[in-house]
């Protein structure tokens, strides 16, 4: 089956669980921003998890499918149709050829994802489809879709999985974080600021990071450190003392002090936050 | 030499060296990085090594802090750093004033002439110290104390990717078009980016910069190997 991009939508690429292997090589982790809703999509449709398949942001676009196949929606929940007509989440859909599947915006979440039954073909970047457009490589020809791509699903393999699952997209959730190597360099005055009040996601936040909103921490009294490594999940503060979450495509190093490190199983929540909105931290010893 | 592991955040631990940039402590986080790599340990995700520490990412149902702790202790005292190999790579630089945006500042502020710049420049040995924040990008080590001057006040928004420039005591080269601060005195036309994917430059290898003309640079016949200098 091939399937067509009418519209793009804002910023929709190809992802996958991303990649381990470059990290020394200042290649970041990568993959899926909420990697529970991307896993979700495979394993409805018997996909193996790590499957290629589309993460659109914000507004998810338009897209004609040019043969028969299955599909599933997960992630936020967006407004989505099948040729005007509602179709549901987390569920295997069939779709014909000449199918138009159309995503616009939602209330809540910022990420929704698209699987197709079979394998979604893409570049691979050390040893993952994901498509990293700082490197111009990787899913579909280094960058995000555009008008007139047509992208091709080959018959993949079938598994079947069973899963409990608990949707990630949720209003103002609360991020728990533990400490960063720099966590001691920073006042008790900064470290209580962060827990316990509203926060927003800047609007300035991307498939790298999360600027925090609300915030404006006095930072440590040694300021910059030298150059060390940093991935998904950890809390920078820049000089501004506006603190940041990296996110997938998270530089592989860095020299800002670390004050803390998101939890692993909140961080598809904190990625689902829209630009503007509400969250809190909470700190806690792990 | 000692070093500190702790936690981090709860899938990765970083193991910290001493609090400097020198090529002692290097030795030692290149044996640890060498050790951890040519050993398949079970629960290892993967290692980012910099100048002066290690972060492990790790799998939480496989390892912790006290298996970490005893791997790194079992690596440190089987590597020896003498057994490991160099390597060296060559990279073609045009220094030409089309490329040198900055010649006029670095003039003025070491007060050498251009010849003399070019010279110390393209004579020096560099060490790979590590590799991030983007891929392609190489922090060096053994910049000539003549050519140390700061950045721009102002970071440029646009560096053209493949320009070389100096920052205090550190040279390099962008890998691709993006902002930055340092005092541009050349330019390669090796896309390092898409070396990168081919030619895998470590930390701990060499890197030496010649000079070309802007004829040789628009012919860009070049296609930069990793030499063995040292070792096996």
């Amino acid at each position: 089956m091939e399937i067509e991009v009418l519209n793009p939508g804002v910023s929709t690429t190809i992802q996958d669980l991303g990649r381990v292997n470059g990290l020394a090589y200042g290649v970041p982790y990568g993959g899926a921003m909420d990697r529970a809703s991307a896993v979700l999509g495979n394993v409805v449709l018997g996909n193996p998890i790590s499957n290629p398949i589309f993460e659109c942001t914000l507004v998810g676009g338009d897209y004609l499918f040019k043969g028969s196949g299955h599909i599933c929606i997960s992630g936020a929940p967006f407004f989505v149709r099948l040729n005007d007509e509602s179709i549901p989440y987390n569920t295997k859909v069939k779709v014909v050829k000449g199918d138009v599947l159309t995503v616009k915006s939602g209330e809540i979440g910022r990420y929704l994802y698209v699987s197709i039954k079979g394998r979604l073909e893409a570049d691979e970047y050390w040893g993952s489809y994901s498509t990293y457009e700082v490197a111009r490589s990787g899913g579909y020809k280094g960058r995000s879709l555009k008008k007139g791509d047509v992208l091709r699903v080959k018959k993949g393999s079938t598994l079947t999985y069973i899963s409990k699952f608990q949707t990630p997209v949720i209003e103002n959730p609360v991020i728990r974080w533990s400490k960063g190597p720099e966590y001691h360099d920073f006042s008790t005055v900064d470290l209580k600021l962060m827990d316990n009040r509203q926060l927003n996601v800047s609007n300035d936040s991307n498939r790298m990071g999360y600027r925090v909103d609300g915030l404006k921490l006095k930072g440590t009294s040694t300021g910059n450190i030298i150059s060390s490594g940093t991935f998904k999940g950890v809390i920078q503060v820049p000089n501004s003392g506006i603190p940041i979450v990296l996110m997938s495509d998270s530089p592989s190093t860095g020299g800002y002090p670390r004050l803390g490190v998101v939890l692993k199983e909140d961080l598809d929540q904190l990625a689902q936050v829209k630009p503007g909105g509400a969250f809190k931290f909470q700190y806690v010893e792990v | 030499m000692n070093y500190n592991i702790s936690q981090y955040g709860d899938s990765a631990v970083l193991i910290q060296f001493k609090n400097e940039i020198s090529y002692e402590v290097h030795h030692e986080v290149r044996r640890l990085y060498e050790g951890l790599r040519k050993q398949a340990f079970k629960g290892v995700k993967a290692v980012i090594p910099a100048y002066n520490s290690i972060t492990l990412l790790y799998e939480s149902t496989l390892l912790n802090l006290k298996g970490i702790k005893s791997i790194v202790k079992e690596v440190m005292q089987n590597i020896d750093y003498n057994s490991l190999s160099s390597y060296q790579i060559e990279i073609p630089i045009c220094y030409e004033s089309s490329f040198a945006i900055d010649k006029e500042t670095v003039l003025n502020q070491t007060k050498l002439s251009w010849e003399e710049v070019v010279s110390i420049h393209s004579s020096s040995q560099y060490l790979v110290y590590m590799l991030g924040f983007v891929p392609g990008f190489l922090y060096l080590g053994g910049l000539d104390e003549r050519l140390f001057i700061p950045r721009l006040d102002e970071p440029r928004l646009k560096v053209e990717s493949g320009s070389i420039g100096l920052a205090s005591n550190q040279t390099g080269v962008y890998p691709m078009a993006i902002s930055g601060g340092w005092q541009i005195i050349g330019r390669t036309p090796v896309d390092l980016l898409e070396l990168s994917k081919t030619v895998k430059i470590e930390m701990g290898d060499f890197v030496k910069f010649f000079p070309i003309t802007s004829d040789e640079y628009k012919l860009n016949k070049y296609q930069p190997k990793r030499m063995l200098i040292h070792g096996n």
